[in-house]
């Protein structure tokens, strides 16, 4: 049998770790053994100590029925008071027995930070096992067994099979959407597999047992929990693995997924502390000092945050920490006030509530403690003050009491609303430079709130912003985004009898994160959530899981952008294609092809998700489907063929168009900056997923041209008014009729497209666009002039067009082929393509048709048949 | 054969180590409980001292309550605090005097036990 010396011990905090819990039959046996004596002898000490009380009880009453008196000897003695003195011997028996147990089990090592001593001769030497709790041991002792059972090495195959029967692992792996049944049959096989003779000790045994020590020595831990066996088991055996990776799991899924168990129970323990601890908070305006006043003006117009906090209603703050001790910094340096500038969505007031419950713990430095932290409603405080002066009065008195109760710290939310407030009729100062002021001179400690868009137009240059330290609230990284999810997804659950896998939170938070540019994490994220929470409860039913794929689909209905997994049909509609789009395109195979297989590459997630989708430029003669092939585009891909912005660019031959493009700004009365959005992104930022059409791109400024350069490089553009927006979902389709002549010359020479593609991009292209510009297309597509049998096949698409709208009244068309030919032979025009095709179907076709059911001889159900020479046949229905 | 010994052997090691763990007994009543105890005293009355505010009452002892700097109402405030002081001491002093009761109690518990078993049987 293999024996615990033969391994490599851990060394932490300068002492020494070894596993000092054999694993062989005999021991486990006695372990079980001696467990369950010591639970007997426990269970029967107890049960004397409650006969040895009402033993005592008995005595008494004897006493007092023979009247005898405490100070009587005789009341000292007696059978059953001797029964009660032995009872209280195994009492305090039962005390050792409790006591002694309590001692032997060790926490793990706490983390100090302190540099260690290095060289040091000897270390102390700790006992692992101590450290493990008695469930992850019980495990360990389980997959013994059963390896000696099966007379198999005992490796990490078998610590996992125990771990799945665990209770937790079963929350684990449903986070992950799996059953433990299906990961069971796996690991089974490879159990099978196993060779015979012989319980040895695998080596990676000890190398689990430290590596699962460290990691809950890493996260402060106090005990090895069976969650930390399962993350090392997956992290150091191929072939489970191999097993996690089948249901698509990575050791680090499996790594979040534990953070989060253990965050729900952080959070519980977090919360048992503020409720502990709110018991010493006061209750109402008074500290517990003694020294403040009351403040009832200011109640009238604000909220007690700290009484709010105590009694439970706010929630906690998470992964947060780094912006809480700035904060804290900011006011324990002397600087009382902060304003936290951060986006609408991520998590400002969420800070503010964190602060308040931590106010109410008094885990906050000593200068907030024994506070009130009052939020002033701006709102109440402006409604109703129609007097001259009221509102500078209101404000006045609210100052007064705060500066006499002494206790308060005051939070205003949206702090840039009190700017350019002033009360009714004229000389009046405007309340915001009250409040900079009268915060300068009490110093009372003030959280503000604000979005950077109103930071910069109404605090920059003011008052308040002296008094005021910026602190950016960011919107958070993608893991931190998900913690915060991870806190409050319990209370969905809950709401909707549903469980999130992890899967799920982490799509939320990277999809809304991708494609809802206009809303911020973690606030997008979890009203995604909450959406399809209601959804899974109403399609699923209760008590299933909400998957990713769930996610992906609600965000796919909002966005109308595919983003579940490709189905079958789906992979059979892209790898089709081509056809597709034929159905509505004559012709021009080369620039079908390119425009597919970038599709299809985008689709499959394999393009670089920092750019456009892709980037193409359309050359060719007017009229030969550039146009028409953006907008199947847009249909294919999008859904719809309104799924596009289109810009004519020749109405952007000035350079100061780009502030038509870009947005503009101007400085407004009292010098507030005020921004206008642009035409591109502002479509842009409305719509994200979309086909943007830049028409004649020939014609437009070189600098705008510089502009689109950068776009086509990065996927974002920032407007005038300093917001980014996102292009990285666009397919970029840019026409040029640049070198029509030329093309057409080339293509009546017989030269291939090729060809003169090359000859365009050396010589005619240069005088239009700089080499690096056109480097930045994915695909430069030259589209050759339409011959007449493509014109034939263009009339046909077009009449069929005629068709549908005829059918939708009830009345069949139908042409004759010598009839198309004519119309085709007609519309056909070497120089425009084949745009004159369609007004000459307007005016031989429609028209015709329009006058014949205006004069009531088409009714529902005829046939019209187009002959050659533009005649029009009726054959009448018959009549019931 | 095996067995047997390992039976007899198994009972010896139990035996003693029994013999070892009942010694251990008193020793460690009054070394580990003894400090176990002990902690557990002083933590009670720590959370006792601290609901009673008894510390911000003392530290604020010569502050006016109610934000009333006036003459009058500092000295008003003062006697008010010094018998507010004075009340909340009693009360820790009773607490304390329980807790502490308590701890005698664990001291004197062995010894008067088994003097009383004895004088009971043998005397």
């Amino acid at each position: 049998m293999a024996d615990q010396s033969t391994t490599a011990n851990l060394e932490l905090e300068g002492r020494e770790l070894y596993w000092g819990r054999p694993f062989n039959k005999t021991e486990i046996f006695f372990r079980q053994l001696v467990a369950v004596v010591k639970l007997a002898v426990r269970s029967l000490l107890f049960l004397t100590a409650v006969a040895g009380v009402g033993v005592l009880a008995y005595h008494i009453f004897l006493a007092l029925k023979n009247q005898l008196p405490l100070n009587d000897p005789l009341f000292w003695q007696g059978r059953y008071f001797d029964y009660f003195l032995w009872s209280v011997v195994l009492d305090m028996y039962l005390f050792y027995n409790l006591g002694l147990d309590a001692k032997r089990s060790y926490n793990v090592i706490r983390k100090s930070f302190k540099p260690q001593a290095a060289g040091k001769a000897k270390l102390k030497k700790v006992d692992m096992s101590d450290s493990f709790s008695l469930e992850a041991l019980r495990v360990l002792d389980k997959a013994y067994l059963k390896a000696w059972r099966s007379n198999k090495a005992f490796n990490l195959l078998f610590i996992f099979s125990r771990l799945l029967s665990a209770k937790i692992a079963a929350v684990i792996f449903g986070r992950l959407g799996l059953s433990v049944k299906d990961i069971k049959i796996y690991n089974k096989k490879f159990l099978e597999n196993l060779p015979r003779g012989g319980t040895v000790l695998d080596q990676k045994v000890h190398q689990v047992l430290s590596r699962a020590y460290d990691l809950a020595y890493r996260e402060s831990r106090p005990k090895v929990e069976v969650t930390d066996l399962l993350q090392a088991v997956s992290e150091l055996q191929p072939e489970i693995q191999e097993i996690l990776y089948e249901f698509k799991i990575t050791p680090e899924t499996i790594n979040n997924v534990v953070k989060w168990a253990n965050i729900q129970k952080k959070l519980s323990s977090r919360y048992k502390h503020l409720r502990a601890k709110a018991y010493f908070k006061p209750k109402g305006t008074m500290d517990r000092a003694m020294t403040a006043m009351a403040t009832p003006m200011l109640d009238s117009f604000s909220e007690d945050y700290t009484q709010l906090a105590r009694a439970g209603y706010l929630p906690l703050c998470v992964a947060r920490d780094q912006e809480l001790s700035e904060i804290f910094n900011i006011i324990e340096g002397g600087k009382n006030s902060v304003v936290l500038v951060g986006l609408p969505g991520v998590g400002k007031s969420n800070i503010v509530e964190g602060i308040a419950n931590m106010m109410v713990t008094e885990d906050v430095p000593k200068i907030l403690r024994d506070k009130r932290f009052v939020s002033l409603s701006i709102p109440h405080l402006v409604a109703g003050a129609s007097r001259p002066n009221q509102l500078e009065e209101r404000l006045m008195i609210i100052f007064k009491e705060i500066s006499r109760a002494g206790n308060i710290v005051l939070h205003i939310d949206d702090v840039h609303n009190l700017v350019g407030v002033t009360s009714v009729g004229s000389e009046n100062v405007d309340l915001s430079e009250i409040l900079a002021k009268f915060l300068i001179q009490k110093g009372v400690i003030t959280i503000a709130t604000t979005n950077p868009a109103d930071y910069r137009h109404y605090l920059e240059g003011h008052p308040l912003n002296e008094v005021l330290q910026q602190v950016i609230i960011a919107e958070p990284e993608d893991n931190q985004a998900i913690q915060m999810i991870e806190s409050k997804a319990g209370f969905l659950e809950g709401k909707n009898q549903i469980f999130f896998s992890y899967d799920a939170l982490a799509k939320a938070v990277k999809l809304s994160r991708r494609y809802i540019p206009d809303h911020y994490l973690p606030d997008k994220a979890f009203k995604i959530l909450e959406e399809v929470a209601v959804q899974v409860r109403q399609s699923k039913g209760k008590n299933h899981a909400v998957t990713g794929e769930d996610v992906a689909g609600v965000i796919s209905a909002h966005t109308h952008i595919p983003l579940t997994e490709v189905t079958q049909a789906e992979s059979e509609k892209l790898l089709n294609l081509e056809a597709r789009i034929h159905q509505r395109m004559v012709d021009q195979a080369e620039a079908v092809n390119f425009v597919a297989s970038a599709l299809r590459r985008a689709r499959a997630e394999l393009r670089d998700t920092k750019r456009p989708i892709a980037n193409f430029l359309f050359l060719g003669p007017t009229g030969v489907g550039k146009t028409e092939l953006a907008k199947t585009v847009a249909q294919v891909y999008f859904g719809a063929e309104e799924k596009m912005v289109r810009l004519d660019m020749s109405e952007y031959q000035l350079k100061d168009s780009v502030n038509r493009l870009l947005g503009s700004q101007t400085t407004g009365q009292g010098g507030a900056v005020r921004g206008e959005g642009g035409v591109l992104t502002e479509a842009i930022r409305k719509q994200p997923f979309t086909l943007l059409l830049l028409d004649e791109l020939e014609k437009a400024h070189p600098d705008i041209l510089n502009i689109f350069l950068q776009v086509m490089d990065d996927g974002r553009l920032t407007d005038a008014i300093g917001r980014t927006v996102d292009f990285s979902n666009c397919i970029i389709i840019a026409t040029a009729n640049a070198g029509t002549q030329f093309i057409q010359d080339r293509v009546k020479a017989g030269e291939s497209l090729e060809e003169i593609k090359n000859k365009l991009l050396l010589s005619e292209l240069r005088q239009y666009f700089k080499p690096e510009f056109l480097n930045r297309f994915d695909g430069i597509v030259v589209f050759k002039p339409l011959a007449e049998e493509h014109i034939f096949q263009i009339a046909g698409l077009m009449l069929g067009k005629v068709k549908q709208r005829l059918a939708d009244k009830g009345i069949y068309l139908e042409v004759t082929p010598e009839a198309q030919a004519e119309l085709a032979t007609a519309g056909f025009d070497p120089m425009f393509g084949a745009r004159p095709l369609r007004r000459v179907i307007q005016e031989r076709v429609d028209s015709a048709l329009a006058d014949y059911l205006l004069q009531g001889k088409l009714g529902r159900r005829d046939k019209v048949i187009l002959e050659a020479g533009g005649r029009l046949s009726i054959e009448k229905a018959d009549k019931f | 054969m095996k067995s047997s010994n390992f039976a007899v052997s198994f009972v010896k090691y139990s035996l003693i180590d029994l013999v070892r763990h009942l010694l251990f007994w008193p020793l460690w009543w009054y070394s580990g409980g003894l400090w176990h105890t002990c902690k557990s005293t002083t933590r009670r009355i720590g959370y006792t001292w601290s609901s009673l505010a008894l510390s911000v009452w003392l530290k604020n002892i010569f502050r006016p309550m109610y934000g009333q700097y006036d003459l009058a109402s500092r000295l008003i405030s003062f006697l008010m605090r010094f018998v507010q002081i004075v009340f909340r001491l009693l009360i820790m002093a009773a607490v304390t005097a329980m807790f502490a009761g308590l701890f005698l109690v664990y001291l004197v518990l062995p010894p008067l036990t088994v003097w009383l078993l004895i004088k009971n049987y043998y005397g």
